[in-house]
This record gives structure tokens, C-alpha cells and sequence, in this order.
């Protein structure tokens, strides 16, 4: 770098001058490389928006449909959570519910239990039962932290602590329930005898939570506290926070605030299957751009050895009048630079005009979402969002790698002495 | 004055070892118009690269004005190159996406900063070798004998002590070629500019005003015309 600093002013303008004159030389060589380079930044641009907006979406739905932000339980049931063990829940929980309501926090106790769903032939097409996993509400709370009563798509929003249950609009349709509609929950109480609770649908919700859609069955907290034995009790507690909070600050303070014997975890803690898929995705998707960029980089590459190895005998002659091997170099380096510039630039401006119409309007997804669970909590249109990063950083990291793969191309060539440049055909 | 003194040099051909100059001596005095000549493989080219600073010799030593230029490493024979040396080419050389004149400023842009002079002298040299109003033309806009004179221009835009020209007239018909000729003859008489040609066409022999033979690598006759 220093050596190009001291390096002629005059040279420097020439070589820059050759290395503009030599593009339009094979005009056509040019815009194809220009072309493979601008669709491969294009593609990874694109994708990366399309990858990102889904999980900054999923995150979103995450938190307002599932997890919330922060979630307190004790800490034998959050270590075996996935199997809601009643004995662990918390107990009088009004009293913590009071100690953070006094410190300004927006909370919400629930229930959440597993139970068979028992559907009768004289209601459905067919009888049988299903597993679900049922979610105990203060109708009047809960909505307070999370969006459902926005969600219903048939009939209403919890109303009372009547016998009453809210269904995912994927459940209710496949198996054929309607507003109106009886469903039996048979589970076991807190003290492990069997209860059987019989509900009217009075809901359904069409979340953009599809995990939601598929197995939301949502019952006031009354209710389940009286069938559960389970007086003044709540498997969680969950808090709402503004989105830009720092989440590990406000669980330090909520920790502080909330009984000794009582867990606060982060929504991270509650979505971990989420998000070693997001891991695992962004993984996959970074090998695909990577060979995204490698196919590129063989036709840069292709281009580069054609316009190198055409033009040996012209190196020769250059180093003949001395020119020095370096400033030969420098004369591909800027010519390889200046063919990813103008691809880079293309894509730019064609992805940000291809990115304004995905981050507004998106792809439909909703026939695959409904049928398949990708991981993703997106029940529909999947957005694109604006990652300026990628959007500035991608075409730098292209043009570079163009002049270094031209400075190792035109280093071998260089090595070709003089006189075997100068007859090579 | 160009002193080559017991230089050798060989190349490898696939398992051959050639000795493409076989301990030759020359003393060249500046301001000469020579001719090297000889057979196809006599060695005429390799020793034209020698006294170029294009290839190293294996052994002697090459002295230009005093200084050892046999002894110079890469870097250093590429700045006396450079600085002190023109080149004429059987096949011109031109770059093809240049003018006549951008091919002849840019030899001079190697060793000069000044636009004004680079310009000023670059259209005066085109002047001098018959190209003036075809500045602006590119390579392949001009016939054979033209691309010639550019690349005369070139070689001498930034007056170098010696103007190597390697079958400079091979690419000719005679009366091109001998139009050719006469400029380099000129060029030689009014500049002083040392000219040294490997040839094997008569007429450029006939003009030069020494002829040195080679062959097998050796001088075998070194006359003044």
C-alpha cells in the first residue's frame, strides 16, 4: 500500500486509464461478468432479506403470541417444562403479580396443561381425541400482553370465566369445529386425579403465529384453576416489555423484585427449539450464498484468465519498456475491481428496487405454511427487511474478491519471462 | 560504448541444454548503427535481450556506459530499462485499446511527470517519424508500416542512449521497410542514438554501418560497411 502512495502520479493515471480502455475492449466479456457478479450479490442480497424478515417476524410472533418477553416459573418447573408438571407451579402468585404491578410492570398469570381433546360424532364429521396442550387465561389480563383477541377471525375473544374455550383456526379446521361447537378436555389435576371439562367454542384464532393456529386451545384461568385444584396458583407469569428493551438489564431487575424461590427467564430460554433451528437455517442458508458467490467467482475467474493470459505478450512488451511487475499487476487488479463495481452497482440498485416491493408486500406462503411447519413463526407472507449491511457490505466483498483473485492470476502470469512473453501467441 | 565481454548464455529445451551464445565479445561504440545477423537459431535475438536487460547472461559481463549492467538484479535492470533503453518489435507491440499518441506518451510517462512535456514531446516525435494528423487513430486503424513508425516514436520519445530493434522490418513489404529504415537512418545520423538490429533481411544488412555475424552462438565476422 505504501508502494502505491510513492508510486507515480503519472504511471498511476495510466494504469488506471489502460484498465478503463482494456473494459471496453471486449465489451461483451465485460457485461457478462459484470452480469454473473450483479446476480450472484443480487441473489444473496435478496435471500438474506427474505432470511433475515423471517426472523426478525418469527421473533416478533414469537413474543407476542407464545413466550412474551419475560417469563417467571419456578425452577423445577421450568426444568421440566415440556412436560407442565402442576406440582411445580407457582403458588399465590397474587402476591407477585402485586410486586410488580408496583413497580410498573405489565403482567399476566396463566395455566398451561396438557390434556386429551375429545370430540363427538355428533358434532364433528367423526369422533375421537387428540393430544393438546391447553392455555389457561385471565381474559381480561392477558390481552393486556399478548394480541389474540386481535386474532379472532370467527365469533369472539374470551369473555367471561364461563366454560368457554378459543380454538387455533388449523385445529378448529381440521377437525371440523365451529363457534358453537362442545369439545371434553379430560386431564389430571394437581394432585394427579382425572377431571373431564366439557366447553363451548366461542372463538377461533387465526394467528400470524401458525404454531398458535395449529394447537391454540385457550380457556379462562378460573376455569382450569377450579377443575385443577389449583386455587391462586399459575404455572407462569408472563411480562411484557417495550421492544427495544435490554432483555438480561430487565431480568436482572425483575429477579430482584419477584421472591427468591421463583425463576425469570428471557424468551430466548422459552424458545430454544426455535432457535436452534434459526441457527441451523442461517448455517444452510450461508453455505447456499457461499456457493451462490463460489459459482460466481469461477466465472470471474474464467474471465480473468482469459483477459490475463490473452495479453502476455502486451505484459511483456510493458515490462520490456519498465513498466514494473507490480504496476502490471496493479493494471488487472483495478480492471478486475471495475468489472465488480459495475455488477455490484447494478445489483444494488436493483435489489434495493426489488427489496422495496418484499419488505412491503412479501411472498405468500400460507397454502406451505398451513400444510408444513418450516420453523418459521410466519402463518403467511413472508417480508424482506432492509439489512444495510449486507446491502453495503456484499458489493465491497465482491470487488475484492475480484482484485484478489486478479492479483494472484496476474502474479503467475507476471513470472513468465520477458522473453518468452514477448513470443507467447 | 557497449562493452560485451566472454557472455554466455543458455536455455533449456525439454532435456537440451542450448547454448544459445557461446563466449561472445563485442565492444559497440555509441552512436552506431548496427546490424547482428545470422541464420535462424545463431543467437542474434538472445543477445539483443542481453544487451537489453530483458534476460541475464550466464556468465561475462555487459558494460553500457560504464555501468555493469549484467550484474543488476530484476528491480534494477528494470530502471535502466526504463530510463535508458528503447525497444522496436518484429510485431510492433502496440496496445491496442491506446491512440498512436497515448502509446507513445505512455513509454514516456515512465519517467516523466510533467504533462505539458509528455505531450509536447510525444506529438513532436510523431511529427518527426511522419505521423502528424494520425495521432488519434488506434493500431488497427493504421497500415503495418505506420504502426511501425508509432512504435519508432515510442522508443525514442524519451531519447534513449540505445534503441534495440529485434527484425524491425520483418512484418514489411521492401518499399515499407525501406521507408523504415531510412527514418531509423535518419533518426541515428540527427539524434546519435545508438541503433542495434538483429536482422536477417539483406537491406537492413546493407544500410547498417557494421554487421556482426553469428552463428551457433558465436561471432563469426564483425565488419564496417
Amino acid at each position: 500500500m505504501v508502494w502505491l502512495l510513492v508510486m507515480k502520479k503519472t504511471n498511476l493515471k495510466f494504469i488506471i486509464k489502460l484498465a478503463f480502455k482494456n473494459l471496453s475492449r471486449y465489451k461483451k466479456r465485460t457485461i457478462l461478468t459484470a452480469t454473473a457478479i450483479g446476480v450472484a450479490l443480487l441473489t444473496f442480497i435478496l435471500i438474506d432479506s427474505l432470511l433475515l424478515g423471517a426472523e426478525v417476524e418469527s421473533v416478533r410472533n414469537l413474543r407476542e403470541y407464545e413466550t412474551s418477553d419475560i417469563r417467571i416459573t419456578t425452577p423445577s418447573y421450568y426444568q421440566d417444562r415440556l412436560f407442565k408438571p402442576l406440582q411445580y407451579a407457582i403458588e399465590d402468585v397474587d402476591l407477585t403479580l402485586n410486586s410488580l404491578k408496583e413497580n410498573n410492570y405489565t403482567s399476566a398469570p396463566r395455566i398451561s396443561f396438557l390434556a386429551e381433546m375429545i370430540i363427538y360424532d355428533e358434532n364433528y364429521f367423526v369422533s375421537g381425541s387428540t393430544n393438546v396442550n391447553v392455555t389457561a387465561v385471565d381474559p381480561l389480563i392477558d390481552k393486556k400482553l399478548f394480541a389474540f383477541d386481535k386474532t379472532i377471525t370467527e365469533g369472539s375473544y374470551l369473555t367471561d370465566n364461563s366454560h368457554q374455550v378459543v380454538l387455533g383456526s388449523f385445529l378448529a379446521e381440521d377437525i371440523g369445529a365451529t363457534v358453537g361447537s362442545e369439545i371434553t378436555l379430560v386431564t389430571q389435576t394437581i394432585y394427579g386425579s382425572f377431571e373431564t371439562i366439557d366447553l363451548e367454542v366461542v372463538g377461533i384464532s387465526s394467528s400470524p403465529n401458525p404454531n398458535i393456529s395449529r394447537s391454540l386451545v385457550m380457556i379462562p384461568l378460573e376455569i382450569a384453576r377450579d377443575y385443577l385444584d389449583m386455587e391462586k396458583m399459575a404455572t407462569e407469569i408472563n411480562i411484557s416489555l417495550s421492544f427495544n428493551s435490554n432483555l438480561e438489564k430487565e431480568q436482572l431487575k425483575i429477579q430482584s423484585i419477584v421472591p427468591n424461590n421463583l425463576k425469570v427467564s428471557t424468551w430466548q430460554e422459552f424458545a430454544g427449539d426455535y432457535l436452534a433451528l434459526a441457527e441451523a437455517k442461517r448455517g444452510g442458508s450461508a453455505l447456499i450464498l457461499f456457493l451462490v458467490f463460489v459459482i460466481a467467482a469461477v466465472g470471474i475467474s474464467n474471465t480473468l484468465l482469459m483477459a490475463i493470459y490473452e495479453r502476455v505478450r502486451e505484459m511483456g512488451m510493458m515490462r520490456a519498456m519498465g513498466m514494473r511487475e507490480k504496476e502490471i499487476r496493479l493494471l488487472f487488479v483495478f480492471e478486475a475491481g471495475a468489472i465488480a463495481l459495475i455488477g455490484s452497482i447494478g445489483a444494488l440498485i436493483l435489489s434495493i428496487a426489488a427489496n422495496f416491493y418484499i419488505v412491503k408486500f412479501g411472498f405468500d406462503f400460507s397454502a406451505l405454511m398451513r400444510e408444513i411447519d418450516i420453523g418459521y413463526r410466519i402463518a403467511s407472507r413472508m417480508r424482506g427487511t432492509w439489512n444495510w449491511k449486507a446491502l453495503l457490505v456484499s458489493p465491497l466483498i465482491a470487488t475484492l474478491m475480484s482484485m484478489v483473485f486478479a492479483y494472484f492470476f496476474s502474479l503467475r502470469a507476471s513470472k513468465i519471462s520477458i522473453t518468452k512473453s514477448l513470443g507467447h501467441n | 560504448m557497449i562493452k560485451i565481454s566472454n557472455v554466455s548464455k543458455s536455455y533449456t529445451s525439454s532435456l537440451t541444454v542450448v547454448k544459445a551464445i557461446n563466449n561472445v565479445s563485442l565492444d559497440i561504440e555509441m552512436g552506431q548503427f548496427i546490424s547482428i545477423a545470422g541464420p535462424s537459431g545463431s543467437g542474434k535475438s538472445t543477445l539483443l535481450n542481453l544487451i537489453g536487460c530483458i534476460d541475464s547472461v550466464d556468465s561475462g559481463n555487459i558494460e553500457i556506459e560504464k555501468v555493469d549492467v549484467s550484474s543488476l538484479d530484476e528491480k534494477q535492470r528494470t530502471t535502466f530499462r526504463r530510463n535508458h533503453l528503447g525497444f522496436i518489435f518484429q510485431t510492433y507491440n502496440l496496445i491496442p485499446v491506446l491512440t498512436a499518441y497515448e502509446n507513445v506518451s505512455f513509454a514516456l510517462s515512465l519517467i516523466s511527470d510533467d504533462q505539458n512535456q509528455i505531450k509536447e514531446q510525444s506529438y513532436q516525435i510523431l511529427k518527426e517519424v511522419g505521423l502528424e494528423n494520425l495521432e488519434s487513430r488506434f493500431p488497427n486503424q493504421l497500415s503495418g508500416g505506420e504502426q511501425q513508425r508509432v512504435a519508432i516514436a515510442r522508443a525514442l520519445v524519451k531519447n534513449p542512449k540505445i534503441i534495440l530493434a529485434d527484425e524491425p522490418t520483418a512484418n514489411l513489404d521492401s518499399k515499407t521497410g525501406k521507408g523504415i529504415l531510412e527514418l531509423m537512418k535518419k533518426i541515428n545520423q540527427k539524434y546519435k542514438t545508438t541503433f542495434i538490429f538483429s536482422t536477417h533481411d539483406n537491406m537492413v544488412m546493407e544500410q547498417a554501418e557494421r554487421l556482426v555475424m553469428l552463428h551457433d552462438g558465436m561471432v563469426v565476422s564483425d565488419e564496417k560497411n
